[in-house]
């Protein structure tokens, strides 16, 4: 006991020392990523206009409208593939001063971790998002033919997005990867300088957000259960239900709104809640650009053979009668 | 619709004509047989030479009333400029294209009423009777007017 203690004391003196003489940069933190992450955003949306104009010149309007994901996706790889792939640091990262280690802060990741970096931030998103678009629609078909358990009610979507905010909550806690293609391939950021405890201090951290998104999470996690939970119950009484009655569509309740009923459309007074051309009271109220109301029937059964208001002849066609609602 | 209305017509004809005093030169206004045939009695305004005359009038309602105007007639003989002697045809615009459906049987039969006291000689059915008055001969018009209905009017409902 005595000696781990000991060896634990020799160790945080050496830790005291290692700035001084270890060449181990200090990992970065978290407000100095988002803030690197938020120049280098800008600027790859530069590139991305620019390259965008390239391919304007090149192939014309209608590739772009038809194909603005690619473009996004050819911008992100090439602002990669300029800086971090060949070894150099990124604009934003230049701004905080960041510079890529690996995962224990020691070693420059290599150029394959780089790589698989570019290729997961850039084009595996787009392809995964390709993919899941085609498979959707299959997968809602068999959904509504098969019973569906609530864990098969989540959607890959809402599984990607839940992934995506359970990362960015670690991110506010720990200030790792902000990327979730960093984290896997264990591009972690140090800083390039040295930094004194003050100035750390200073910056705060973003742990209250991470906290937000965790309970963020448990409520919709909460409430999905509920819900599924319900959906089944329903299911089922519905199942007993039609074993009963089959093949009856359902009653279609009538949208009519008639006002002889006080409840509707209250801001017309008692005085004017009859129609002048069937004088009774109005059934679906409808007006007429000159601000007289009439039935809908009433109204547009005149408007065909006569293009005026019956009240006061200002000019009215079918398709200018407005219905209330 | 135009039966809803024309109940609906009904009523307020038995209300206005026995309750108020605005219609007092309209006798009676009811339907024959069903909705669609109506018969209306109007009386001569009192200070014009229509004066102690009635007068009979045969109201047809389309069936896409009040789409379309009803078709009004004179049935006894009415001296007037704007009435054609034989048939007792009307020349008023509210029965033609100024129609609209604002206007009721009731308000119709009281234009009618001002159009017996307010002719338009410009577009005349009866050309003779126009004719007196135009070039200004108030007596002579008056006159052959009050002739008319003596001999058409009195006496005829």
């Amino acid at each position: 006991m005595s000696e781990g203690l000991e060896s634990d004391g020799l160790k945080r003196d050496q830790q005291a020392l290692v700035p001084v003489q270890d060449h181990v940069l200090p990992f970065a933190d978290a407000p100095s990523i988002v803030r690197a992450h938020q120049k280098d955003s800008y600027f790859e949306s530069v590139l991305r206009d620019k390259v965008q104009g390239a391919v304007q010149v090149l192939t014309g309007q209608r590739f772009i409208h038809t194909h603005p994901d690619e473009i996004t996706v050819a911008a992100k790889a090439l602002y990669v593939g300029l800086t971090t792939v060949l070894g150099s640091r990124t604009l934003g990262e230049e701004y905080t001063d960041l510079m890529y280690v690996t995962r224990d802060g020691k070693r420059i990741p290599k150029l394959l971790r780089r790589l698989g970096f570019l290729a997961s931030y850039s084009i595996i998103p787009y392809v995964i998002t390709r993919i899941l678009r085609r498979l959707l629609p299959v997968d809602e078909g068999e959904g509504a033919s098969s019973k569906k358990n609530w864990f098969q009610s989540l959607s890959y979507s809402k599984i990607l997005d839940t992934l995506l905010n359970v990362h960015l909550a670690l991110f506010y806690f720990n200030g790792a990867y902000y990327d979730l293609a960093k984290r896997i391939f264990g591009l972690r950021y140090a800083f390039g300088h040295r930094v004194d405890k003050e100035e750390q201090l200073s910056r705060g951290g973003y742990e209250l957000l991470g906290g937000l998104i965790f309970t963020q999470i448990a409520f919709k996690a909460i409430k999905h259960f509920s819900e599924s939970f319900q959906n089944d119950r329903t299911r089922k009484s519905n199942t007993e239900v039609s074993d009963n009655i089959t093949g009856v569509p359902p009653s279609v309740p009538s949208n009519d709104i008639d006002l002889s009923n006080p409840k509707l459309l209250k801001f017309i007074p008692d005085f004017s809640r009859n129609c002048m051309l069937c004088l009774s009271p109005m059934t679906n109220p409808s007006c007429a650009p000159c601000g007289h109301l009439f039935c809908w029937n009433c109204i547009s059964d005149w408007s065909r053979d006569h293009p005026e208001c019956p009240l006061c002849r200002q000019a009215l066609t079918e398709q200018s009668i407005l219905p209330l609602r | 619709m135009a039966t809803k209305r024309l109940m609906k017509e009904y009523n307020s004809i038995q209300k206005a004509l026995s309750d108020t005093q605005e219609y007092e030169n309209i006798v009676s206004l009811e339907p024959t047989g069903d909705l669609f045939s109506w018969c209306g009695v109007i009386r001569g305004p009192s200070n014009s030479p229509f004066q102690a005359g009635t007068w009979k009038i045969k109201i047809e309602v389309p069936q896409n009333y009040p789409i379309a105007p009803p078709k009004m007639k004179f049935v006894n003989k009415l001296c007037h400029p704007n009435v054609n002697f034989q048939t007792g045809e009307i020349c008023l615009d509210i029965l033609q294209n100024q129609w609209t459906p604002a206007w009721t049987l009731l308000t119709t039969m009281s234009a009618i009423l001002l159009l017996l006291q307010d002719p338009e000689p410009t577009s005349p059915l009866n050309i003779d009777i126009s004719n007196l008055l135009k070039s200004g001969d108030i007596k002579a018009y008056n006159g052959l007017i009050r002739f008319y209905t003596h001999k058409y009017a009195i006496d005829s409902v």
